[in-house]
């Protein structure tokens, strides 16, 4: 664990951007109160840990903050932009990976918490000469999206959604994907999919 | 290669968004960057009388917190609806007033996006706070053009008291609609980078022109000195297309601070920064003769709008167009209310009015005592009724005809509560479905090789849509290529005029324009090679010369493949600007799409009326003891000229499909009426469907040709698809339960 060293503020110096000053506390209840400012130093620490996962099979040593997600680890510090963030808040499943074989929000786990974790991103889905896993081409032959966007998400589920053996019957599957929402409303197909490789792995 | 078109195609991104390597505009990482942030308005109306940002500027991470005060300046634009590039004509954080709850009213720059994130919840806010109100009052209603006048927003025809009276059965009903939010599963964002006086924009887009065109007015800025970039989008609905606050504050930010900014707008945010479906009522006061057929028709939507914008979606031009009936009366209001700006969302004048249409239709076939099918056919016309010009062509009937088939209507007993399974009542309910057929200019650049190879370049977007897709085909259908071999490029402003991506419009606008450019190139190369002393072309009138298929044919048989002919020529490539311009496009409006706006013609022109029609069929299952509402099968069919291609339309369809049973039974921003706020602001209480939620939905995709719309037949079907879809559960709802509902989303509650 080491203390990082912040680098410079780039541009203008922050004090020159004070706005009205000496107004303190919030007569209508905005979402910062001064309780809050109170509590702010002990939450944002800034304080790096590194933490190491194996991430598509790749041993991976990272440094992050206490509070970032998991996520935001893949994304911004990895740069494994594959995985997308469709609310932060737990409730679209957008990015949705695979945790030790278990598929997760990674918006809602800290990067922290996943130290020595076996991660699978989209990114880690095609064999290492670029085919693509079964579920991947049997969301695109079904044309299980448009957008694309809660895709990868998905997909992940729907490789877990099988090795959990809830893909019985289209009923199951349909329950067991609703935690990824698709706005394109591409979910007969993605139903499909999913079915397509079950038989697949079946037959 | 004449089978690429009309066939179902495989999407040409496919690979690339099942591998994540698809690049959404929040995706790219600018050396540098920084991560922004928004505070926003607690209270809807009044004045900020302080901020204090000193706990945000303390946060460890957080660099600077921008604020009216202290945001560099720039140039406000209109809004969509005033004309401009502009999300609204409303500019938050120009100063301290308030005119919306989660207005923003402060920026927060940080190394982290959890910085951000923590520094805009650390801003305190004082307000001097006025007393708003949500909901619009449709007592204080009026009537407004989109240009300010009332040019065609009232329709009188005949004389509807008269064609009321003398009704055997009449209708005086009246429905509304709730505000609704686009919601598309990617979350806003922007991000800018400046370097010097040139500025690079990532963000999601329907319209990368009218976002530079405004960026660049904004600053004063050539044209060319901003890029404006977005190669996906990961779904947009209407909610993507102007430009935002966040999008401005996202740009004077990076500019203030002297780095990269990129703004992820939290997916509360997303119900206050940018637009969303308004509020409406529908009256409509319908009369019919014992046969059914309408004496009477009368329609007034009320829509809401805020304070500083008139949001005028014309549903009322749509309604008109359906039924023949000598008497009509229609008038489009607006009321206002304390929201930010509506906008343009799926079907944006078709939904909410086509739910109390489709409604009401059923309801007099009811009262008459008619098949609701049969009540459709007996109003059916091949002119439009008001404006008096045929359609160019109508398939509504058709439409019946096939989906009544396929879903077994036959099988329905007229009494409403007459057919049951078990414990659940069963409903068929039917509703027409309709797109007017919108016409944009549209520019498009091909590339051709003699190697056998294609680039297509347009400013044009695929939201989700498969527009990668379709260009793709019509250059291989018409070059003679394989479709893999013809690469598109989308998505920058740089590259040739395309129309803003809404209305339905990019496959037939912006498609017609590769379609020319083919033929250009066609034209060029056949004026190369018949000028040549060889080669099976050598010495004919290149006048004479056609392409066929990829083929160019001389008017004796001659015949050389053009990917042949090219490769013989001296260049062995070659390149032509292609241009779609409908006849009944002015001058003034191809002046408007190409500086960034929204120049269409149509759906009615001096000849003809133009729409895209369907008819869809629900079978609802309402439980006799708990009420639970469950749609197991959704059938529609449909006519729009040329499918382009048979998977991505059948998707588009269907996803417009299960929009409606989200409309019908999910959707609605609840509203926090005293503070007048958005109440569900996120994605897991403002509901939409889930996987669960949808069972068989079957899409039936009719041949129509239609040769006046464009040259490939195209009309738009991106919207299509929802329109009928809500009215066609509730139709089956009453047929279930003997209950009509006239509100959205219909409730279990409502069925106590």
């Amino acid at each position: 664990m080491t203390k990082s060293s912040k680098p410079p503020k780039p541009g203008l110096s922050r004090r020159s951007f004070l706005g009205s000053s000496g107004a303190v506390g919030a007569a209508m209840g905005l979402a910062g109160s001064k309780a809050q400012a109170q509590d702010a130093p002990e939450l944002a620490a800034q304080e790096q840990r590194h933490i190491s996962l194996t991430v598509n099979g790749q041993r991976r040593t990272l440094g992050v903050e206490p509070r970032t997600t998991l996520v935001e680890a893949l994304r911004d510090v990895l740069g494994l932009t594959g995985t997308k963030i469709g609310c932060n808040q737990g409730q679209c499943g957008a990015c949705t990976v695979l945790l030790d074989g278990r598929r997760i929000n990674s918006c809602l786990t800290l990067a922290v918490t996943a130290d020595g974790a076996d991660v699978v991103t989209v990114e880690g889905l095609a064999d290492p000469t670029g085919n693509l896993h079964p579920m991947q081409q049997a969301f695109a032959e079904n044309d299980a999206f448009q957008c694309g966007y809660c895709t990868p998400g998905q997909i992940l589920s729907a490789i877990a959604c099988i090795d959990e053996g809830h893909a019985g019957d289209a009923a199951e599957i349909r329950e067991y994907m609703s935690g990824n929402l698709c706005r394109c409303g591409a979910y007969p197909n993605i139903v499909a999919a999913v079915e397509a490789v079950r038989d697949g792995q079946e037959g | 290669m004449a089978q690429t078109i009309n066939t179902a195609v495989t999407r040409t991104d496919a690979p690339r968004k099942v591998t994540g390597t698809a690049t959404y505009a929040a995706d790219v990482l600018p050396a540098g960057m920084l991560h922004g942030a928004l505070a926003t308005s607690s209270i809807a109306v009044g004045t900020l009388t302080s901020l204090d940002t000193s706990a945000a500027e303390a946060e460890p991470g957080v660099v600077a917190v921008l604020t009216h005060e202290t945001l560099p300046d720039y140039k406000t634009v209109k809004g969509f609806y005033a004309g401009g590039p502009g999300s609204a004509s409303f500019w938050p954080m120009e100063g301290p007033e308030i005119k919306y709850a989660g207005q923003p009213i402060a920026y927060v720059v940080a190394q982290t996006a959890a910085a951000a994130r923590r520094g805009a919840q650390l801003i305190s806010a004082e307000y001097e706070v006025g007393t708003p109100n949500i909901h619009m009052d449709p007592a204080d209603s009026f009537v407004i053009g989109a240009q300010g006048d009332n040019k065609g927003m009232v329709t009188t025809k005949g004389d509807i008291d008269a064609g009321l009276a003398e009704a055997a059965q009449t209708v005086d009903v009246e429905y509304t609609t709730p505000f609704q939010h686009h919601n598309p599963m990617e979350m806003f964002s922007a991000t800018a980078e400046w370097r010097g006086d040139r500025l690079t924009v990532w963000m999601p887009s329907q319209s990368v022109r009218t976002l530079r065109g405004g960026i660049a007015a904004a600053y004063d800025l050539p044209e060319t000195s901003v890029r404006v970039i977005s190669p996906f989008v990961g779904g947009a609905f209407g909610s993507k297309a102007g430009i935002t606050p966040y999008t401005m504050l996202t740009i004077a930010a990076a500019k203030a601070v002297g780095a990269p900014v990129r703004l992820i707008v939290t997916r509360p945010q997303m119900y206050t920064v940018a637009t969303f479906r308004p509020e409406s009522v529908q009256k409509f006061r319908l009369g019919a003769d014992a046969n059914g057929k309408l004496t009477a028709f009368e329609h007034i939507e009320i829509a809401q709008t805020s304070q500083f914008d008139a949001v005028v979606n014309p549903g009322t031009h749509i309604t008109r167009a359906m039924y023949a009936s000598p008497n009509i009366h229609t008038e489009q209001r607006l009321a206002r209310s304390d929201t930010n700006t509506g906008g343009f969302m799926r079907a944006p004048n078709e939904m909410q009015t086509f739910f109390g249409l489709e409604q009401a239709m059923d309801e007099l076939a009811h009262k008459v005592g008619v098949d609701p099918v049969e009540m459709r056919r007996v109003n059916d016309t091949d002119r439009h009724p008001v404006e008096d010009v045929p359609f160019s062509s109508r398939s509504l009937m058709e439409c019946y005809d096939s989906v009544s088939e396929g879903f077994g209507w036959q099988n329905r007993t007229p009494e409403p509560g007459s057919m049951t399974d078990g414990d659940w009542l069963v409903g068929y309910g039917c509703a027409t479905a309709t797109y007017p057929t919108n016409i944009l200019a549209s520019n498009a650049r091909v590339r051709m090789q003699g190697t056998g190879n294609a680039y297509i370049e347009l400013a044009a977007h695929d939201v989700g849509t498969g527009s990668y897709t379709i260009f793709a085909q019509i250059a291989a259908a018409r070059l003679g290529l394989p479709v893999g071999a013809c690469d598109v490029v989308m998505g920058e402003a740089d590259l040739p005029v395309a129309p803003l991506s809404g209305g339905s419009t990019t496959a037939a606008s912006a498609g017609s324009a590769v379609h020319d450019a083919c033929l250009r190139i066609a034209r060029m190369v056949a004026t190369e090679v018949t000028a040549r002393s060889e080669g099976p072309l050598a010495g004919l009138d290149p006048a004479q010369v056609t392409l066929d298929d990829g083929v160019l044919r001389g008017p004796g048989g001659q015949s050389q493949p053009l990917v042949e002919a090219l490769a013989a020529t001296a260049a062995g490539e070659v390149e032509a600007v292609g241009e779609f311009r409908h006849p009944a496009l002015t001058d003034q409006l191809i002046r408007a799409t190409f500086a960034g706006g929204y120049g269409t013609a149509g759906p009615v022109t001096p000849e003809f009326a133009m729409f895209a029609f369907g008819a869809e069929m629900a079978e609802v299952h309402v439980h006799r003891w708990t009420h639970e509402i469950r749609v197991p099968r959704l059938h529609g069919s449909f006519a729009a000229g040329t499918i382009l291609n048979r998977k991505t339309a059948h998707s588009q369809l269907m996803g417009g499909m299960v929009w409606g049973i989200g409309s019908a039974l999910h959707e609605i921003t609840e509203v926090d009426k005293p503070r007048a706020r958005f109440l569900n602001a996120n994605i897991a209480e403002y509901l939409i469907p889930v996987n669960a939620d949808v069972r068989e939905v079957r899409v039936e995709m009719l041949d129509e040709q239609d040769d006046y719309v464009n040259p490939l037949g195209v009309k738009g079907i991106g919207e299509l698809g929802i329109v009928g879809t809500a009215a066609a559960i509730a139709n089956a709802v009453h047929h279930a339960t003997g209950k009509r509902l006239r509100k959205l989303p219909i409730r279990m509650s409502d069925l106590v």
